[in-house]
């Protein structure tokens, strides 16, 4: 690795500095080891971001990794932006859910918007066309006035979006639990099925 | 030819129900502020335009609002003075 | 017969009504590009719902801009049928072909749910094919469906038996609970002075199908190409 050198004016690299970018001291350590320096200012608020449970799913993948992932209807597994499954008469339906808990907890209606957006997204780019919408929502006690913030804002956010696009969301389930006062883990589930042009991918 | 800056306030129409107005209104008098008596919410649109002088930047900007940024079936307009950009 | 659907950046209703003129009635359908100058032949022009332009500074009101407008405005001004649903109703006040305008519903939300809908005059090129008093149930999905017109307009309009449909409640009242959006006198659409273009809010072509929860729409479709067919 080349000798890259802090920028005149960042802020030193303190144990503080680090915890407030949300990184662990494992993870800066880890950081370390593969620069083989110490990490800029920039490159630390690059890889606080990259290394964040939103981006990278550290904490989900372990459980994430428990579940099959073959099968001979699979067409395509992990790895792209959907999965997709055949249904059989030449038909296959993709899938994709995803979460968009820190979005949501910052800006609750533009988080809760921009995920349906994105996971649209996801089914589009795989060729197909989107039929439906699914949600699972998980907030604190709604004796909380930030709870209820969040709770107005993020059903506005999916409603407008989902409105907007045409398509209807179908189903969805929501839990209250004050163990999710902090955050807010909300997944999407887009499902759609190529009926159109029929051009499943099995042939 | 100079450029100028002008700002348009488009309302809903004079006797329209404005429930929008309405909320917020409501809205206003359960925060405390009961002396409100009516609201009305409505658009707020600058447009910087080139023209030969403040007037003629003023007619053009009438025209805008007659032909586009104001629905004469529902909404009202009014122009503020052109200034300079 | 040959029906255009046009498609806005934000049009989302254009599949279902292709689907409905396609596999339903059995004619032959094209999608006509916002951009074009192209109405492709058609006979029958259809304005989809959805959100063209996003309905950036009032719903309909930059869609009726569009290249494609001027020949859908020369069509309905040589008498062609014009069918224009829901964002479609809003585009084609904003363009003049109708008179009045669509305002965000009373109550403020969108709404998205089953109407019923009285016919008000079955002498159209629209509802030839249905009785006056008929109730029909279509779906409407919109969040700026309040039909607002000056008095003097709705008086002219209900005197030349343009008010096709109005909103009404399972018993065939018009009252405040049928109506779903606060349009004036629950008017739910209407047709022009010629009686070529028809706008209204719910959507008959979603309305093709028992399996969707009512064919009621089949037959408007239908009635257009009764009334060219004559």
């Amino acid at each position: 690795m080349s000798d890259v050198k802090p920028r005149a004016g960042d802020p030193a690299i303190t144990p503080a500095l680090i915890g407030e970018h949300g990184l662990t001291k494992q993870e800066y350590e880890r950081l370390v080891a593969m620069l083989g320096r110490a990490p800029t200012f920039t490159e630390l608020g690059i890889v606080s971001a990259l290394w964040s449970e939103h981006c990278s799913y550290k904490h989900s993948r372990p459980i994430l990794k428990t579940l099959p992932t073959t099968a001979p209807y699979v067409l395509q597994g992990p790895g792209e932006n959907a999965g997709v499954i055949s249904i059989g008469d030449g038909l296959a339906v993709a899938f994709k859910i995803e979460s968009h808990n820190h979005p949501s907890a910052v800006e609750p209606y533009q988080g809760a918007a921009t995920g349906v957006g994105g996971i649209l997204r996801d089914v589009f780019t795989m060729g197909a066309r989107p039929i439906a919408m699914l949600n699972s929502l998980r907030f604190g006690s709604l004796d909380d006035s930030r709870v209820r913030y969040l709770f107005s804002g993020v059903v506005k956010g999916i409603g407008d979006y989902g409105n907007c696009v045409g398509i209807p969301t179908v189903a969805g389930e929501i839990v209250f639990d004050p163990s999710y006062e902090k955050k807010l883990p909300k997944a999407r589930m887009y499902v759609d099925a190529d009926w159109r042009s029929r051009r499943a991918l099995l042939s | 030819m100079a450029k100028f800056r002008i700002a348009v306030h488009i309302t809903p129409r004079k006797g329209l129900l404005d429930p929008q107005g309405n909320a917020v209104r409501d809205a206003l008098r359960t925060l405390g502020f009961k002396a409100v008596k009516d609201v009305h919410v409505g658009r707020y649109i600058i447009v910087e335009t080139d023209a030969y002088d403040a007037l003629t930047a003023e007619d053009t900007v009438t025209d805008m609002c007659a032909k586009l940024l104001a629905n004469p079936v529902t909404e009202d307009f009014e122009i503020e003075s052109a200034v300079p950009a | 017969m040959k029906f255009g659907i046009v498609t806005f950046p934000g049009s989302n209703c254009d599949y279902d009504a292709f689907q409905a003129i396609t596999e339903i009635i059995g004619e032959e359908a094209t999608y006509l590009w916002h951009k074009d100058h192209d109405l492709k032949g058609s006979d029958v022009i259809i304005l989809p719902g959805g959100f063209s332009y996003g309905d950036y500074l009032r719903a309909g009101a930059i869609a009726r801009f569009s290249p494609i407008m001027q020949d859908v405005v020369a069509h309905a001004k040589a008498g062609g049928p014009v069918l224009a649903i829901c964002n479609g109703f809003q585009i084609a006040c904003e363009a003049g072909l109708l008179p009045g305008a669509l305002m965000r519903n009373s109550h403020l939300q969108f709404v998205s749910a089953e109407v019923r809908i009285r016919v008000e005059n079955d002498d159209t090129m629209f509802t030839n094919l249905y009785d006056r008093g008929e109730i029909l149930r279509m779906p409407v999905a919109h969040g700026d469906g309040r039909y607002v017109a000056s008095p003097d307009v709705l008086d002219q309009l209900e005197a030349e038996g343009r008010v096709v449909f109005k909103y009404v409640d399972a018993a065939g009242d018009i009252g405040a609970d049928a109506n779903p959006n606060g349009s004036e006198r629950n008017i739910a659409g209407i047709i022009s002075e010629a009686g070529n273009v028809l706008g209204l809010m719910p959507h008959p072509e979603r309305a093709c199908s028992p399996l969707l929860g009512s064919n009621d729409g089949v037959r408007l479709l239908e009635s257009i190409l009764a009334r060219v067919a004559a």
